[in-house]
């Protein structure tokens, strides 16, 4: 297990094959896939088994008889247990040096966890990405090549191009094709043996040379399930020195419940929620699995590369987008900075540092959650269970076509939900805050502070402070400034004022309480005197939605604006409102305590809406330029709110999406569709127009005719409200006069309720019948606009 | 099968017909430029294109909002199996947010079966509510959030809109939140930070116009030859049915109907009560049952109790219309009753009751809600002495009076006495 040793041992050829392909175990644990393979649940493995014989039959034939992967395949039980005598040397030899190792360290008989492990020459760090040994008897075809060969000629590629198929992942140089290419096609590109093989030809592979065998590469291995990939989720030495892993299975589509869906990429695998304890020994090496931003970025990296967008439950076989893969190898990367790696003089011996894991497993949340099934899914004091069932059975069809138009790119740019990588028109607000927390926290005091903030809704905010609070948590980690912690809270997502108190005080310490102990250790942590918060962080709350926190006795803000004020607090606190006057509306000793420093975030102007706009939409050119303009200035006159002005464009997509898809005409002669004034003014429309105008003019005739009468006696009288009673007489005049039937009373009471319901009238309940008071809701100026052109009763128009 | 027979198979075919909501709307959703393939593409680009959307549905009651949705909905599922689960809450019940989170989190765990627990706090809901949104999101599941009574959600603090409307802002949710109400100021309500989240899709359900009506009607009423009824009966029946369709008579029963209520509810109410009465001998339809359907559907329900009333009753509604045009401010039980002496003594009706039997008809006025108390007034007194009011206008007593079967002379007279 020394380096030195291991060298001694091994030949040149295992730098190249790392690891002599058998697997052995001191220990009782066998490697082993769990769930899935166990004979159990033989009926995956056989669906895998016949994709398989299809999938790759053309690359059967060739391959030498004696390799009989399918065999293997059909009884997927555990591998037996072999002991050669080579590893039990190398056990022997590897005891002996850790009790060596752990004379000089503390403990003797622990598990010690790493961070990477040199093994065979190659390192290995938490999160990489590896080929597995499947079964133990693959040495058969041991000389795992690492350079893929043109499917052709037969040789490696060398210093000539070569190109891959994306129907059969074969690889060829770009002179052995037929016609052979200049360079390698933008787009997919299929080869010929494949296009031929599509339109239902037999096809022959080129045979390789006499006395070559053919050979799989690893990705051929292991798309055609005779490999395992893995993750690693942790390494660990036990305590008789071997060296163990926790591997996170990735599985292929066709091992999966569904098999492989029509969507799915030829380099397509799944991450799984299986996890096994391994031997460092059963690793071959390297590959990388990416997620689709990586994936798409891929030059030339080789054919180990595999594409991973999904999590699949082995236990529900269901998917799921996967959410933090890339978050995750961001932590460890960052992690990585604070520990010393000097910490073993030799190069060659494992690089460990000493640091333990507590225990990775309890870390990771579907282990657990596997465990608690009858637990209720909504109250476990914040952890939820049983989120592992919601899934998609199958991966829908239409998430996966990536040709998107240009109007749908547009719709996704202009969502409220999109974030954009910078926030145009903001930048004087942005550095008053940046100056002003950076000048809280930078001084040794840390003096507390508070910062209100206040404008109309859709003014950037929110958005601008957690943009200030993103640049400099980079700068925290760049070192440049001292460490804080950042607690947000929503005042209208509290259940109720009094529960900031027990939010907070989790957020800084991570357990719940009541909101009255909470408060009690919120007051210590900030009141004390004594210095021995020296060496605690400074603390910035952000208050959304300030004003739904004033109670009765404005307790609660008291008390968060009265403890940036003690000396020892270092509380920072940055309130953000709607009023532009809540200090005025504070008692004194509250207001007193907020001080004076306010920042407004004034309604935006029609330039800056259009700015907004339109680096949102940068790259995508389907809205006519004047369009955005007259979007942002009409938003502008009425708020200013740049939310209002995003909806406004996302509908004028939709709208002219709409009619685009409706007219299938037009779809085939794929002229380009621009968002255009028409559209916009309709999106405006929908918005800002109240609809009662157009519901009265689609009122049943009597209704129209009680509307009229209400004007008439409103203008007769000069009084807003009349009575039923008075109402009826006139529109029973109106109707006698006219030669309109009268239906009666109690039809004529129905319909001054319904207009009621509407509220195109204030009614009082029907049952006070002949008392009832009406008044009309909107101005009689409306009503009379939308009685005069009626075609049903012209003669209306003579009464108002 | 005997004739009877067919004709009762297809009365009951039609009244299925008529109750059943996705029948009727089908007819909406022939039109491309409906309410309905609006909707339609409103929610299924939330699904297909994994973005957020929030839309509101108005229009005047039985016009069908939550019908189209329903039938938008349905349509949508079957289109993506398993794809979207619908949470439906109603402002009537779940108009405090505590409650309305509650019953959010009990519909998502019931539809994913997960385990529910009715002691969750609301703290343990909204944080359930948010991952759940998330997970689906990550699934590509969608949720759509009904909130019928849209209205009544925005009383208070507006906590569960601003919730939902904000979670709606992360992108890895995917989710639609339509509104249904009646009130057309609906978008008014809303407070001005929950009102900024709200994407201001309106879709405006109107009184669909005569002609609409007049085809529904054909739609409903037409039956087709694979209904399972003999092919001469549906023929004849048809053609009928086509007859009275162009019948100048019928489209007045129909502009009849639609002067008072021009909705769809009503609409089908009518149909309802003439498919009732369609005759089983025959089986066919014809100008009478409309005739008489539309008498059944246009009742007076007041006029009618006035015309039940008792000679006793009619002279207190009398007295008491008296005292109210000579504009006396109050006038009570015991005032109504030195009323009803004089006009005795004054004409001398043959008929005179005591005190008590009064009382009874009196408190018999009051059940009916042909009279009420004043309000406000007189609380904890008994019914002799508190103030009471005419809830029936004078025109409309005295067409009772001139209608009711017995009512005597002199009654005419004290009525026309003051009024002139």
């Amino acid at each position: 297990m020394t380096p030195k040793r291991r060298k001694h041992i091994s030949s040149a050829d295992d730098l190249i094959v790392p690891v002599t392909p058998v697997t052995s175990s001191g220990t009782s644990i066998a490697p082993r896939r769990s769930a899935r393979l166990t004979p159990a649940t033989p009926k995956d493995s056989k669906m895998a088994c016949c994709h398989q014989i299809s999938l790759n039959s053309s690359v059967k034939e060739r391959t030498a008889p004696s390799n009989s992967p399918l065999s293997v395949l059909k009884f997927p039980a555990s591998p037996p247990v072999t002991e050669p005598q080579k590893k039990r040397r190398r056990h022997d030899n590897s005891t002996a040096n850790t009790v060596k190792r752990n004379d000089k360290s503390r403990n003797a008989k622990r598990k010690v966890y790493y961070r990477k492990v040199v093994f065979d020459g190659v390192e290995f760090s938490l999160g990489d990405d590896v080929y597995v040994k499947r079964k133990e008897d693959a040495s058969s075809d041991d000389e795992d090549p690492e350079y893929e060969e043109c499917r052709v000629c037969f040789k490696p590629a060398g210093t000539r191009v070569m190109i891959e198929c994306d129907e059969c992942l074969n690889g060829f140089h770009l002179k052995c094709l037929t016609p052979p290419l200049k360079a390698v096609p933008e787009g997919d590109w299929i080869c010929n043996y494949c296009a031929s093989q599509k339109s239902g030809k037999p096809v022959k592979f080129p045979e390789p040379p006499a006395g070559k065998k053919m050979a799989r590469t690893a990705r051929e291995k292991l798309l055609s399930s005779d490999l395992w990939a893995a993750r690693i989720q942790s390494l660990w030495k036990d305590v008789d020195g071997t060296y163990w892993w926790r591997a996170r299975w990735y599985i292929i589509p066709e091992e999966t419940d569904v098999g492989r869906q029509s969507h799915n990429l030829r380099r397509e695998v799944y991450q799984t929620n299986d996890f096994a304890d391994l031997e460092m020994e059963s690793i071959i090496r390297h590959c990388s699995v990416m997620n689709p931003t990586e994936f798409s970025n891929v030059g030339n990296e080789g054919d180990d590369v595999f594409f991973c967008e999904y999590e699949y439950d082995v236990k529900w076989h269901s998917f799921k987008r996967i959410a933090e893969l890339d978050a995750d190898k961001d932590n460890v990367k960052g992690d990585d900075s604070d520990h010393d790696w000097d910490s073993c003089d030799d190069v060659d011996s494992r690089s460990e540092d000493e640091i333990e894991y507590d225990d990775e497993i309890k870390k990771s949340p579907s282990s657990k959650a596997f465990s608690s099934q009858s637990l209720a899914a909504n109250s476990q004091k914040g952890r939820i269970f049983g989120l592992q069932k919601i899934g998609a059975k199958k991966i829908p069809e239409h998430v996966r076509s990536r040709n998107q138009t240009d109007l749908e790119r547009a719709k996704a740019a202009l969502l409220l939900a999109t974030l954009p990588e910078f926030l145009p028109c903001r930048d004087r607000e942005m550095n008053e805050i940046t100056t002003f927390i950076k000048g809280a926290i930078c001084d040794e005091q840390c003096l507390g502070r508070c910062l209100y903030i206040h404008g109309v809704p859709g003014t950037g905010k929110t958005m601008s402070v957690l943009s200030v609070m993103k640049n400099l948590k980079s700068e925290v980690d760049r070192g440049t400034l001292r460490p804080y912690s950042f607690v947000e809270i929503n005042g209208l997502k509290l259940p109720s004022p009094e529960h900031m108190y027990s939010v907070i005080y989790e957020r800084l310490s991570g357990h719940r309480v009541g909101w009255k102990k909470a408060l009690q250790f919120l007051n210590e942590r900030f009141c004390e005197e004594s210095n021995t918060a020296k060496d605690k962080s400074p603390c910035i709350l952000l208050i959304d939605e300030l004003d739904l926190l004033v109670t009765r006795n404005q307790s609660i803000l008291y008390n968060i604006l009265d403890w940036p004020t003690k000396p020892n607090s270092k509380l920072v606190v940055i309130g953000i409102a709607n009023t532009m006057d809540l200090p005025e509306k504070l008692l004194p000793r509250i207001s007193s305590r907020m001080g004076i420093q306010s920042l407004c975030f004034g309604p935006y102007h029609y330039q800056q809406l259009q700015e907004i706009i339109s680096t949102r939409l940068r790259g995508i050119d389907c809205f006519e330029k004047l369009a955005v303009e007259f979007a942002s200035r009409k938003v502008a006159a009425v708020s200013g709110d740049a939310r209002r002005a995003l909806e406004i464009c996302r509908r004028a997509a939709e709208l002219a999406d709409y009619a685009h898809k409706r007219s299938k005409k037009d779809l085939k002669s794929g002229r380009k569709i621009i968002v255009g004034m028409a559209d916009i003014e309709a999106a405006i429309k929908e918005m800002f127009q109240a609809p009662h105008i157009q519901v009265i003019r689609s009122c049943p005739k009597l209704s129209k005719i009680f509307l009229a009468a209400m004007v008439h006696e409103l203008y007769k009288t000069g009084l807003s409200e009349t009575t039923f009673d008075k109402l009826a007489t006139s529109v029973q005049c109106f109707c006698s006069s006219n030669g309109e039937s009268f239906p009666g009373y109690d039809a004529l009471l129905k319909v001054g309720c319904k207009l009621g319901e509407c509220r195109i009238l204030l009614t009082e309940p029907g049952e006070r019948h002949k008392l009832q008071k009406l008044q009309l809701n909107y101005s009689s100026d409306d009503v009379t606009f939308a009685l005069k052109e009626c075609k049903d009763i012209p003669w209306l128009a003579k009464y108002i | 099968m005997g004739a009877a027979n067919v004709a009762e198979e297809a009365k009951r075919l039609l009244r299925t017909r008529i109750t059943d909501p996705s029948f009727v709307f089908s007819f909406f959703s022939q039109n491309s430029n409906s309410n309905y393939s609006n909707l339609k593409y409103i929610i299924s680009s939330s699904v297909t294109e994994t973005c957020n959307n929030s839309a509101l549905l108005m229009g005047p009651r039985g016009c069908g909002k939550i019908a189209i949705l329903e039938l938008v909905l349905e349509e949508l599922m079957k289109e993506h199996p398993g794809m979207i689960s619908v949470i439906k809450l109603n402002g009537l019940l779940h108009g405090d947010s505590k409650c309305a989170m509650k019953e959010i989190a009990r519909q998502l765990c019931l539809e994913h079966e997960l385990v529910f627990s009715k002691m969750a706090s609301y703290d343990d809901n909204s944080t359930f509510l948010m991952s759940m949104l998330r997970e689906c999101g990550l699934a590509h599941k969608t949720l759509v959030f009904v909130l019928d009574e849209f209205d009544l959600f925005t009383q208070g603090k507006q906590q569960l809109l601003y919730n939902l409307l904000d979670a709606l802002q992360t992108l890895t949710s995917q989710a639609v939140v339509v509104g249904v109400s009646c009130r057309m100021d609906a978008d008014q309500l809303l407070e001005k930070r929950v009102a900024s989240r709200f994407s201001h899709r309106k879709l405006l359900f109107l009184h669909p116009s005569s002609e609409d009506l007049q085809r529904l009607t054909k739609h409903i009423l037409q039956l087709s030859t694979d209904s399972g009824l003999p092919n001469d009966y549906v023929a004849t029946f048809n053609t009928r049915l086509y007859k009275l369709l162009a019948d100048e008579k019928f489209k007045g029963i129909i502009d009849t109907l639609a002067y008072v209520d021009a909705t769809i509810s009503h609409l089908l109410k009518f149909l309802f009560c003439a498919v009732s009465l369609l005759d089983s001998k025959s089986g066919i339809l014809s100008l009478d049952i409309f005739k008489s359907a539309l008498q059944r559907v246009q009742r007076q329900p007041k006029m009618e109790s006035l015309k039940d009333c008792s000679i006793l009753e009619l002279y207190i509604l009398v007295c008491i219309k008296r005292m109210e045009a000579k504009e006396q401010d109050t006038c009570n039980f015991n005032s109504m009753m030195k009323e009803y002496k004089s006009i005795h003594d004054t004409f001398q009706t043959s008929d005179y009751y005591a005190r008590n039997v009064c009382l009874r008809a009196f408190e018999h006025l009051l059940d009916q809600h042909l009279l009420s108390f004043e309000d406000g007034k007189g609380h904890g007194q008994s019914t002799e002495f508190r103030p009471v009011k005419l809830l029936v206008t004078w025109p409309e007593l005295h067409l009772a009076l001139k209608s009711h079967r017995s009512c005597p002379t002199v009654l005419h007279k004290l009525m026309m006495d003051r009024e002139g």
